[in-house]
């Protein structure tokens, strides 16, 4: 069972992502907002973080760089659910190998079961 | 004259597209609210109580997304003459019918939604259809956006309306989270369509319908400006007050 850390702006995707991962027995916590993440990844120590990357106030792609600054978080499976397509964040300079995202999911062309593959891939190497 | 008109047509093609895409990026949300909602209901076996919960959920994104696709309606719709279907609104009825509309929606996003309206506040000339869709869409941004910043318990929106001077009055909406400035507001106008999220304080899905609430009101009288209702920070249009009763 892990811990995944899940950051997504709104409440009702946010609640079925939740559901989905609980069901398939990871324990979650949800955080609206990039600082309450970071505050909830180093009181909870998550073995895997759901981003979103717009968000409010502050974008994921902030979050992600602030989060990779910090030694204990460098290695820690990122995966990426957002409307933006994997092209405009790779356009925009970030890019996945800079940010070190494990798995990458367009909104639009996911489904929940996807992502729980995705966290369960990513998770392995950590079980093994 | 030919120029003139030709400027003007490519300018109304940039706003339409400006407002599809805009439409596009809010519709995106209570149709993945939706998708989501059906694959736990596919993979799950929920028991009746959570098939409930689950389908209201569903029924709210649907309510929001058909919202906002009568507000793009009336968009399109402002741009032939509404100043015709002008008539006196009662802004206070307006504001309380458009609270009670979104009231199961602020229950789901734990906002609390109240209406202050100034005692004997003189009708308002305005195209009325306009003017509500216009309220509705820019409060349910900004319990979206508001349920995206602040602690959930403590959310409070109110729908609010005031008479300012030369006989002007103020309607809009107002939150307890981060105001949206002026500037914020000029800045977003010229990002539609072309960010994805053109108001940084907003989350994804929030912002196009602040813009488009913008553009409803514009087409009536005066696009939304920052304003403080009750020390809470929102938006509002001005709009006449209709001199047609003012008579009687």
């Amino acid at each position: 069972m892990a811990h995944v850390l899940v950051i997504e702006s709104d409440r009702i995707v946010a609640d079925n992502i939740t559901q989905m991962l609980e069901q398939a027995g990871h324990r979650t916590s949800w955080h609206l907002d990039p600082q309450g993440a970071i505050d909830g990844a180093d009181s909870k120590a998550p073995d895997a973080i759901i981003i979103d990357l717009m968000l409010a106030g502050r974008s994921g792609v902030e979050f992600l760089y602030e989060f990779r600054s910090y030694p204990q978080w460098q290695k820690l499976p990122v995966i990426v659910f957002s409307d933006v397509t994997p092209e405009e964040f790779n356009g925009a300079g970030t890019g996945f190998s800079q940010l070190n995202v494990a798995a990458y999911h367009h909104k639009p062309v996911t489904k929940l079961s996807d992502l729980l593959d995705s966290v369960k891939t990513v998770l392995q190497p950590a079980a093994a | 004259m030919i120029k003139k008109r030709a400027r003007a047509s490519i300018n109304e093609s940039e706003q339409l597209y400006a407002l599809l895409a805009a439409l596009s990026n809010d519709l995106a949300l209570p149709l993945l609210q939706i998708k989501t909602s059906l694959e736990m209901w596919e993979q799950t076996g929920f028991n009746r109580q959570q098939l409930l919960v689950n389908a209201e959920k569903m029924n709210l994104s649907i309510d929001s997304g058909l919202q906002l696709i009568e507000a793009y309606r009336l968009v399109l719709k402002a741009g032939e003459d509404l100043a015709q279907e002008y008539e006196p609104v009662a802004i206070g009825a307006v504001l309380n019918d458009v609270a009670h509309q979104l009231s199961p929606y602020a229950q789901k996003y734990d906002a609390q939604l109240r209406v202050d309206v100034q005692g004997r506040l003189t009708p308002v000339l305005a195209h009325q259809p306009s003017l509500f869709v216009a309220m509705q869409i820019l409060t349910s941004s900004l319990i979206r956006a508001q349920a995206a910043q602040a602690n959930p318990k403590e959310q409070l929106v109110i729908l609010g309306a005031h008479r300012g001077e030369e006989n002007l009055i103020s309607a809009g909406a107002f939150s307890n989270v981060q105001g949206i400035s002026d500037r914020a507001l000029r800045t977003a106008r010229s990002l539609m369509g072309k960010a994805r999220q053109p108001i940084p304080n907003l989350p994804a899905g929030a912002a196009s319908g602040v813009l488009i609430a913008d553009m409803l009101c514009s087409s009536m009288w005066q696009p939304l400006r920052a304003a403080v209702h009750s020390g809470l920070h929102g938006l509002v249009t001005v709009v006449p007050a209709s001199k047609q009763l003012q008579l009687i």
